[in-house]
């Protein structure tokens, strides 16, 4: 035990990078009992018993134990105060691991130099969490302190220690028993139950509430994958479902029937300067079409598939200025174009005398930012528009000044009919978030080489990554384990280094691209680096590579 | 993925997002669709829907006939009636918008009067002080900071009548709006396009003025000028401005601009503010914080700020109800609930007159359009317009239908009315002519009735302007705001409402003087009310202007108009100082100054008054016909402006039945239960409600089961429940549902699920999505 010596801080350094989340933990414990104020004079490791090889969570926590109940034995008053609302869990900590105190009141303290200077409410935050990449610890020696208590310290030296603590992440070992080498390592349930003592003491007792809330995952699912479920294209989904039956067609027609006779109901609302929304659930696009037809009949319609992925909403605006109205310049941004429209509907000196606008999906996603443009055009009296929702929370793209120039009367338009055409431009299933193989290099064709290139560099990024990962951890591999992703800087400096892309902006343009095309994903991890990676695996992207050539 | 798909219909397209129909065209173009549309789906359900589509078509035709206006009463109305009813809803709403838009900018004028005179005022000061003062080394440009309210909704019709009043006292005025502002390029091009247009040096063709300038400002020749501000100056010294006017400029969403963009501006604007007299205006909608929070220091030690406030929609929507309800410019009146819709939005949500007119016209709407009775509105003619319009009844320019007169006889008002009949002389026979006779219902009844409304009506009104008067007489921590006064009205009879009791309380604490001041301006509101018919009130037993007046005299006479009306001697005799009074009046105990006589005669008094305002304040719930005068659709208002889209959604997928009312999802769950009895058991209806059963939509069977998940759900584990669902039912219904058949519906569920919003996908877990909703 005692000649572990430089041996033992390699080991221990090995076993940290192994396990980057336990020095965390390890850590933000000792932290914070540094903070409770416990008199800990920190020498140096002259009469070290212990090593930092067999660095364990049991270890740490019977250290601390065991320094809870000398405080108790010599001063009981002063333990208790400092502890507060959190005594709870520390005295439930004692009795558990009071079978390792070893009677003495000696305990070790390893400073890991390597993360020095970190903030302590960050060691906390981290370790709270248990989790999280890389460790600075890797480095680590230890110096070995001892810390004996003295129930004659005064305020002073809690707060120089405070200090300490600030300025040197502390580990702390326990040397207590000798049994601990052989010991295994902290398993999950020793860490849960160190997070929680540590939130525990950290704060108030109702944190541990929300700590509770946040941490347990919620009623576990499954781990099957629709995988177990033979493949369907879309275009076999959209040939089955044409075949099937729709359920309740008779009452289904009665309720269209129902809304049928509010068309003149609604014509007169639109004649007295009110805008309709429908809302409710099934598509009410053909409906609504049909509403249009109806109103053709006394002035143009203009019909606008909201829905469509690639809708451009100023085509759309130079559409109606070029058909409707009639001019033939159609330039500006889309305010301008929309204040045209309003504007030449306002004046007396106009040939047109009103406009229908029918707007399915006004909630799509190409619409959602040209809101402003839509009120304007509905803001006048001239223009009605219909439009329909069917997100449910669609109203909130809305501010009160947008409400009141679409001067919306809304109307329950339920018609429980299937979605087919609003999410024709949707992938059915499992690879709705992703394209195949063979969607990828379609995309690929009509891009030109440079941007090839790009994607090459992360398919080749990955690939490596992936050979790497497969060397290293081999079984370790669990089940749904995430690919391998390169974060966005550094995609960007790689991309940049041969002269891929210029500027941040073109990087960023061509990245969504990749992105809309679902050839690209990215993340944003918690610390709120971006991550980004290509949703195929490595031997997917070399046949892609392959045949990119 | 493209060249398997085949576009529905003739809106629909894999490359076209916009589709035009024009008058001309429509002839053909659906007609050719249709066809189109049946052959490609094949679906049962559209054909059937393009049958009785064609059905339809003879009902829709011509959708703009009659402006949208069908015949009631299953179409028997006649179409008189119905023409008569688009005729009185324009003749009654036309004006009624007028005036709400006059009172609007009555109320607005005070502030804009405010602002503009302090724009009047804005550089004179700094000239005068030229002698004898050093110049500052830095200009300051004047600046008003307006508070506008949180109903943004309604700024752009007050900063409207704040522009045109500034260009009517010779300003040259832009008006700016964020939408417009995105950069300082597109902001100072709105603002010269504007100014050019006001001193008309604009070369352009055309009276571009005011606002229209930004909206045609997409012309060729503007795009040629390079906006900048010396440009602004320029122009200025260019046309010959008099020494008075300013250049203003009005940001009228402060809050709405990008802070750069405003603090560029103000210090490119301090720049030329002592060549051009600039005086900025920021409208704003929060609080003055939020100059601090978006300019920098700089920027605002360039302002000379002086601070407005126009927010006014508490005191507009007061003057609004005085005119519309209690008035009754409007011939529709509110009930009590609808009326408490209309107010609550206004009050609780964003004080937003506009919604309130929307609401308001909404109903308006509503009444003329849907209620076959609304013909009896032409009876009513108001005369005079606005506060001192008199209402007289006229005849029906109709002959009411045999349906309408039955209608009218059904209503229970109605019934009552003529019950109180049967009691006077001649009673029963006219009421059995009323009856069975429609002619004579129509000439001689119907009238009645009508004069009787209108003298409730006028009665009311008498009352909320006493109320209003003895309000006036009170500490001002008693009052209440005209809206909340006329919701007591409506809703609460006069001995049960709190705020009444309050001020009779009050009054009855009253001394001598004033009471005789209270008595003299009821008066007056009576004689400023002008001839009103009191039918209502001597109906219930009391005649108004005779108590006013046996009031008045006691006052001021006591002794003797006591002595006059005879009172037993016991009434005189009997102590006014007794233990009960001395609860209600402890002020007494102190005040010996009053004789017994005084506190008999003020007694009397407030009793007189009291027994006024309890018949002129009675609730509508008494007049005849009041079930078609009052508007009581509250629940139609509320659905069309504070629609609730998602319950609507959750609804139709987790109780569907409330939509589709089919009898295959019920009849399992009545054989649960034979017992259940539709709503008397609830707790059975829940339970039906929850069982899932394979004749359910099939999104809705998704739905139901994605209930019961966690925050992440399995597809795979979500897809076997459909799957059983989905099944169990199969043995009835069909042989055997293919397997892909139900991931291809399964899939489908899944995905209109993420499209309403229920799901998201994640990448925490393979094949797993995440639910977003959580209410039930």
């Amino acid at each position: 035990m005692d000649d572990n010596g430089d041996n033992g801080d390699d080991i221990g350094s090995t076993r940290r990078r192994a396990h980057p989340s336990r020095s965390r933990v390890d850590m933000g414990l000792t932290l914070v009992v540094t903070k409770r104020g416990r008199k800990t004079l920190l020498t140096d490791a002259a009469h070290a018993t212990s090593t930092s090889a067999s660095a364990d969570i049991n270890e740490i926590i019977r250290l601390s134990a065991a320094v809870d109940l000398e405080d108790k034995e010599n001063n009981c008053e002063e333990a208790i105060g400092p502890v507060g609302a959190a005594g709870q869990s520390v005295y439930g900590f004692q009795k558990r691991s009071q079978r390792g105190r070893g009677g003495n009141s000696i305990s070790v303290s390893a400073n890991a130099r390597g993360t020095r200077g970190r903030g302590r409410g960050r060691g906390g935050a981290k370790g709270s969490r248990g989790r999280g990449a890389g460790s600075s610890a890797t480095k680590a020696r230890y110096r070995e302190r001892v810390t004996v208590e003295d129930i004659d310290e005064d305020e002073n030296d809690e707060d120089e220690d405070e200090d300490d603590g600030d300025d040197e992440d502390v580990n702390e070992d326990s040397v207590a028993d000798s049994q601990d080498d052989g010991e295994n390592i902290g398993d999950g349930d020793d860490i849960m139950e160190v997070e929680e003592d540590e939130f525990g003491r950290n704060g108030p007792a109702y944190e541990r509430y929300f700590q509770d809330l946040h941490t347990t995952k919620g009623s576990k699912t499954s781990n099957n994958t629709l995988s177990k479920l033979p493949p369907l294209s879309q275009a076999e989904c959209r040939t089955i479902l044409a075949k099937v039956r729709p359920k309740h067609e008779r009452e289904l027609e009665t309720l269209e029937q129902l809304h049928r006779r509010e068309f003149k109901q609604w014509y007169f609302e639109l004649t007295c300067g009110f805008n309709i929304i429908f809302y409710g659930y099934g598509s009410k696009r053909r409906i609504m079409n049909m509403l249009a037809t109806h109103l053709a009949t006394d002035a143009p319609a203009v019909i606008v598939n909201g829905y469509f992925p690639t809708l451009n909403f100023k085509q759309t605006l130079e559409k109606i200025i070029s058909e409707v109205i009639g001019f033939s310049d159609t330039t500006g941004t889309i305010a301008d174009l929309a204040s045209l429209i309003h504007g030449y509907f306002e004046s007396d000196s106009r040939e047109v005398d009103k406009m229908y606008i029918v707007v399915h999906n006004i909630d799509g996603p190409c619409l959602r930012k040209h809101q402003g443009a839509l009120a304007v055009l509905a803001d006048c009296k001239r223009i009605h528009m219909l439009a329909s929702i069917d997100h449910i929370e669609a109203p909130l793209i809305w501010d009160s000044s947008m409400i009141t120039r679409f001067n919306w009367a809304w109307h329950d338009l339920t018609t429980f009919e299937s979605y087919t055409v609003e999410m024709s431009y949707e992938n059915y299933g499992s690879e709705s978030t992703e394209i195949g193989p063979r969607g990828v290099l379609h995309v690929l064709a009509s891009l030109t080489e440079n941007v090839k290139s790009i994607f090459r560099i992360l398919a080749e990024y990955q690939i490596a990554e992936s050979v790497m990962d497969d060397a290293a951890s081999g079984a370790q591999k669990r089940p749904g384990a995430k690919a391998p992703e390169m974060p966005y800087n550094g995609y960007f400096a790689a991309c940049r280094d041969q002269f891929l892309v210029s500027s941040e902006m073109t990087f960023r343009s061509q990245l969504t691209e990749f992105r809309d095309h679902k050839v690209i994903q990215s993340r944003h991890a918690t610390d709120g680096t971006e991550f980004v990676h290509i949703p195929l695996d490595a031997a997917m992207l070399e046949t892609i590579l392959e045949s990119m050539d | 993925m493209a060249e398997a798909y085949k576009p529905v219909d003739a809106f629909d397209s894999m490359t076209e997002s916009t589709f035009i129909l024009r008058p001309s065209s429509q002839q053909q173009q659906p007609q050719q669709d249709k066809p189109k549309t049946k052959s490609k789906r094949g679906r049962p359900t559209r054909v059937t829907a393009g049958k009785s589509n064609n059905d339809d078509d003879d009902n829709n035709e011509n959708i703009s006939a009659n402006g949208g206006y069908v015949q009631l009463i299953q179409a028997r109305e006649s179409a008189d009636s119905m023409q008569l009813r688009q005729r009185l809803f324009e003749d009654m709403w036309v004006p009624l918008e007028q005036l709400l838009v006059e009172i609007e900018q009555q109320v607005n004028n005070v502030g804009v009067t405010e602002v503009c005179s302090f724009i009047d005022s804005s550089y004179k000061r700094i000239e005068s002080r030229e002698e004898g003062q050093l110049e500052a080394p830095f200009a300051e440009i004047a600046a008003a900071v307006a508070f506008s309210g949180v109903n943004t909704g309604d700024h752009s019709k007050l900063f409207q009548s704040l522009q045109n009043q500034l260009v009517s006292r010779g300003h040259h005025v832009a008006l700016l709006e964020s939408q417009y502002c995105s950069s300082l390029p597109n902001m100072l091009k709105a603002l010269l396009d504007q100014v050019s247009a006001s001193l008309g040096v604009s070369d352009s063709t055309g009276p571009r003025g005011k606002s229209s300038s930004a909206v045609f400002g997409v012309g060729s020749s503007a795009k040629t000028i390079p906006y900048d501000m010396s440009l602004l100056k320029l122009w200025w010294d260019m046309s010959k401005t008099s020494k008075d006017s300013r250049a203003v400029i009005i940001l009228q969403d402060f809050e709405g601009f990008a802070p750069m963009i405003v603090d560029d501006f103000v210090r490119i604007a301090a720049r030329y503010c002592q060549e051009v007299p600039i005086v900025v205006v920021l409208g704003l909608a929060t609080s003055y914080e939020s100059i601090h929070q978006s300019l920098t220091k700089a920027s605002i030690s360039m302002l000379n700020v002086e601070r407005f406030n126009l927010q006014r929609s508490k005191q507009c929507i007061d003057a609004v109800i005085r005119s519309i309800f209690v008035e009754g410019a409007s011939t529709l009146l509110f009930g009590a609930e609808s009326y408490k819709s209309l107010i609550d939005q206004f009050l609780m949500y964003n004080f937003s007159i506009t919604g309130f007119v929307n609401k308001l016209k909404y109903a308006v709407m509503n009444f003329f359009y849907a209620q076959p009775l609304s013909v009896l509105a032409a009876m009513l003619k108001h005369s005079g317009g606005g506060a001192n319009g008199r209402t007289t009844v006229v005849e029906c320019p109709i002959r009411l239908s045999e349906d309408q007169v039955e209608l009218i006889r059904m209503q229970k008002s109605v019934q009552e009315f003529l019950e109180d009949k049967a009691d006077g002389p001649d009673g029963r026979k006219y009421v059995h002519h009323a009856l069975t006779d429609d002619e004579f219902f129509q000439n001689t009844a119907l009238p009645e009735m009508v004069q009787l409304l209108v003298s409730y009506r006028q009665c009311y009104r008498l009352g909320m302007e006493m109320i209003l008067a003895v309000q006036g007489a009170m500490p001002k921590s008693l009052h209440k705001p005209i809206h909340m006064l006329h919701y007591y009205g409506i809703s609460q009879l006069f001995d049960e409402c709190v705020h009444w009791k309050t001020l009779s309380a009050v009054m009855r604490r009253m001394k001598a003087p004033e009471m005789e001041q209270l008595l003299a301006n009821l008066c007056l509101v009576v004689e400023a009310a002008g001839s009103i018919d009191f039918a209502h009130a001597i109906q219930n037993g009391v005649d108004i202007p005779f108590l006013l007046q046996e009031a008045t005299d006691l006052i001021s006479d006591p002794e003797a108009a006591l002595t006059e009306q005879n009172e037993t001697s016991e009434a005189l005799s009997k102590r006014i100082r007794t233990r009960t009074d001395m609860e209600n009046r402890p002020f007494l105990l102190f005040d010996d100054s009053s004789s017994d006589q005084m506190l008999r005669a003020l007694d009397k008094c407030s009793g007189h008054i009291e027994a006024i305002l309890r018949v002129c304040l009675l609730p509508y719930q008494r007049a005849p016909l009041q079930e078609i005068f009052y508007y009581k659709q509250s629940l139609l208002l509320d659905t069309t402006f504070s629609a609730q889209p998602r319950a609507a959604v959750q609804a139709a997928l987790g109780k569907s039945h409330y939509y589709i009312n089919c009898d295959c999802c019920r009849s399992a769950a009545e054989d649960l239960d034979d017992s259940n009895d539709d709503d008397d058991d609830g707790e059975d209806n829940v339970d039906a409600e929850q069982r899932l059963m394979a004749s359910m939509n099939d999104t809705s069977i998704a739905y139901r089961l994605h209930q019961e998940c966690g925050r992440m759900i399995n597809l795979y584990d979500w897809y076997s429940a459909f799957a059983s669902v989905v099944e169990q039912g199969g043995g009835q219904a069909r042989k055997q549902v293919a397997q892909s058949e139900i991931q291809a519906r399964f899939m489908r569920a899944v995905e209109e699920m993420r499209f309403l919003g229920f799901i998201k996908s994640t990448q925490r877990k393979t094949d797993h999505v995440m639910r977003l909703t959580w209410a039930m």
